[in-house]
C-alpha cells in the first residue's frame, strides 16, 4: 500500500516568486512511503499535510506524482509535474 | 547578526519520519527566520511546522524551534517569517492553540542553519529520497543534512576501524533511490546546502546517488554509490551544476560499460581528497572518470582517480583541469601521477571493494598539506599521518597491520 503525504496548504516563498514553482505547494505530494512507514507527530498534527491511503497500491506505482519538471538544459523548473 | 542552528532529528522516532520532510519543514526564506526571547508560553505546546501569528505588529511566520515543552516552560521561540515584521510584546498564536508573548522585537539571531541529522537507518525511496530546492539561503543560512552522532559510517570507522570501505548500510545511515535511472540525493539550491557524513546509492540500473547545486554549496565526507551508465553530461554517478565544493568524498561506479563516473556539466566544481573509482573487474571501464559539457574547469588537489582500464580519459568533454598531487591508473595529465590501481587499494572488485589505501601504495604521503579543507580524512582520521597527506579521501595509518591470524 503506498502512503502519500499530500501538502494541504499554500507554500508559496514570501519575497522571492521565482522560488515559489521550486517549492511544494497545495495539492503536491511530498513523498510516497509504503504501508509501513509512520509519519511523526509533528508531521501529522502541523496542519501542513493530509495522509492519503492507497489500499492495494505499491509505492512505485506513484512515484511519478513526486516527479519534477526540467527544461531543456536539466534544470527544475516546478518542483511537482503533477498535483496529486 | 550570527544565524542559529536548528537541528531536527530524521527517522523512525525523529521530528521528521523522512529527509523529504525535513527539508519540506524548512522556513522559505532562512536569511530572515530569527530566534527571539520570549515567555508567557499558554494553553497547549507549539507543534513544529504549524502556522503562526503575530498578534499586534500583523506580522506570519511558521514555527521551527522553541524550548519551551508546554505551557509555563519556555525562554525563546525560532520562526520563519511569512509576511511582516515580529515587534516586541506580540502575541505569537500556532494553530494549536498555543500561545507566548514576544519579549522584544530585536532577535538574538538572525538567520538559521537547517540542520537535519539522520538516525541509523536506511531512506529507501521507489524515487528521490531528497530534493532541497525553492529557500533564499546565503554562506551561513542553509539546509544541511547530516547524521545523529554515532550514527555515520564514520562512527562506525572509529568503533572498528578494520572494516571495508565502501558502501554498506551495515556501517550507517544510507539514502537509497530503487528506481531505474532513479537520483537519490538533488540539490537544487542557488547558493549553499551541505551535506555531510552519509551513504548515498541509486541502487537500480542507471541509479543516480546525487545532482548538487550551490556556488558555495559543500559536499563532505560521503559515500555516494551508482550505476549510471547513460552518456551524459550533467548526470553521472554523481554530479554537479554549480561550483560545489567536494571534500573527501568517495564515489564508486558500481555499472559495467558506463560512459563516465562523475558529471560537471559546464559548471567548474572543487575536489578536495576524494577518491574516484569503478571495481577493477567489471568487463567494460567507464570511458572517463569526468563527463563534461562545452565548458567548465575541474579544480582537483590529492585526489585518485581510477577507471580500472588505463586506455580510458580523465576528462571526457571541454572542460579543463587543474590536478594538483593527484593519482589515477591513466596517464596523461599535468599534476597527475600514473600508479596500478590493483597496488592501491585493500580490494578493487566490484562487489567486495574496499577503498582504503593499502601498505606501500603510492598515494601514501604522495598529496599536499592542506590543513584548511581536510585536516581529516573521510572517517575522521586525522591528517597528515606521516610526512604529506595522503591522496585520496582515505589516510592511511603507518603501523603494524592486523590481520585475521594476528598482529604481523
Amino acid at each position: 500500500m503506498a502512503r502519500l503525504c499530500v501538502r494541504i496548504t499554500k507554500n508559496d516563498h514570501p519575497t522571492d516568486p521565482s522560488l515559489t514553482p521550486l517549492r511544494t505547494n497545495e495539492g503536491d505530494v511530498v513523498c510516497v512511503m509504503g504501508d509501513e512507514h509512520v509519519f511523526s507527530h509533528a508531521e501529522m498534527n502541523n496542519g501542513h499535510y493530509k495522509i492519503v491511503e492507497m489500499p492495494g497500491v505499491p509505492p512505485e506505482d506513484v512515484i511519478r506524482l513526486m516527479a519534477h519538471e526540467e527544461d531543456a538544459d536539466g534544470k527544475m523548473v516546478k518542483r511537482r509535474k503533477v498535483k496529486a | 547578526m550570527a544565524a542559529t542552528t536548528v537541528v531536527k532529528t530524521i527517522g523512525a522516532t525523529g521530528t521528521f519520519s523522512t529527509v523529504q520532510l525535513w527539508e519540506d519543514g524548512a522556513p522559505a526564506d532562512l536569511t530572515t527566520a530569527e530566534r527571539s526571547a520570549c515567555g508567557t508560553f499558554l494553553v497547549a505546546a507549539f507543534v513544529q511546522g504549524e502556522a503562526l501569528t503575530f498578534v499586534g505588529s500583523g506580522a506570519t511566520g511558521v514555527m521551527l524551534d522553541t524550548d519551551s515543552t508546554g505551557p509555563g516552560t519556555g525562554t525563546y521561540m525560532t520562526y520563519g517569517i511569512t509576511l511582516g515584521n515580529p515587534a516586541a510584546s506580540d502575541v505569537i498564536t500556532g494553530t494549536s492553540t498555543a500561545t507566548c508573548v514576544l519579549t522584544s522585537g530585536t532577535p538574538d539571531f538572525t538567520g538559521v542553519v537547517w540542520q537535519g541529522q539522520c538516525q541509523n537507518q536506511v531512506f529507501t525511496v521507489a524515487g528521490t529520497v531528497l530534493t532541497v530546492s525553492g529557500s533564499t539561503n546565503s554562506t551561513t543560512a542553509y539546509k544541511e543534512l547530516t547524521t545523529v552522532s554515532g550514527a555515520s559510517f564514520r562512527d562506525a570507522f572509529t568503533s572498528v576501524p578494520d572494516k571495508a570501505l565502501r558502501y554498506n548500510t551495515a556501517n550507517g545511515a544510507a539514502l537509497d533511490c530503487t528506481s531505474n535511472t532513479g537520483l537519490a540525493v538533488f540539490l537544487n539550491e542557488t547558493n549553499t546546502v551541505k551535506l555531510s557524513n552519509l551513504q548515498v546509492t541509486g541502487s537500480n540500473t542507471n541509479g543516480r546517488a546525487i545532482n548538487a547545486g550551490g556556488v558555495t554549496s559543500v559536499i563532505s565526507n560521503c559515500i555516494f554509490d551508482g550505476r549510471y551508465a547513460v552518456v551524459s553530461t550533467g548526470n553521472g554517478v554523481a554530479a554537479c551544476g554549480n561550483n560545489v565544493t567536494w571534500i573527501n568524498c568517495l564515489i564508486i561506479q558500481r555499472a559495467s560499460a558506463s560512459d563516465h563516473i562523475f558529471a560537471t556539466g559546464t559548471s567548474s566544481p572543487t575536489f578536495r581528497n576524494c577518491t574516484f573509482v569503478a571495481g577493477d573487474d567489471l568487463a567494460t571501464a567507464p570511458t572517463s572518470i569526468f563527463s563534461s559539457g562545452l565548458s567548465g574547469a575541474i579544480t582537483a588537489q590529492n585526489c585518485g582517480m581510477f577507471a580500472g582500464d588505463s586506455t580510458k580519459a580523465i576528462i571526457g568533454g571541454s572542460a579543463t583541469g587543474a590536478f594538483t598531487t593527484c593519482a589515477s591508473d591513466i596517464s596523461g595529465a599535468a599534476g597527475v601521477t600514473q600508479v596500478t590501481y590493483n597496488q592501491e587499494f585493500q580490494d578493487v572488485n566490484d562487489a567486495t571493494g574496499d577503498y582504503r589505501l593499502r601498505p606501500g601504495a603510492s598515494q601514501i604521503n604522495a598529496g599536499t598539506v592542506d590543513m584548511t579543507n581536510a585536516s581529516t580524512d573521510i572517517v575522521g582520521t586525522a591528517r597528515p599521518k606521516g610526512p604529506s597527506y595522503d591522496i585520496g579521501a582515505w589516510e592511511f595509518i603507518p603501523g603494524p597491520t592486523l590481520w585475521a591470524g594476528g598482529m604481523i
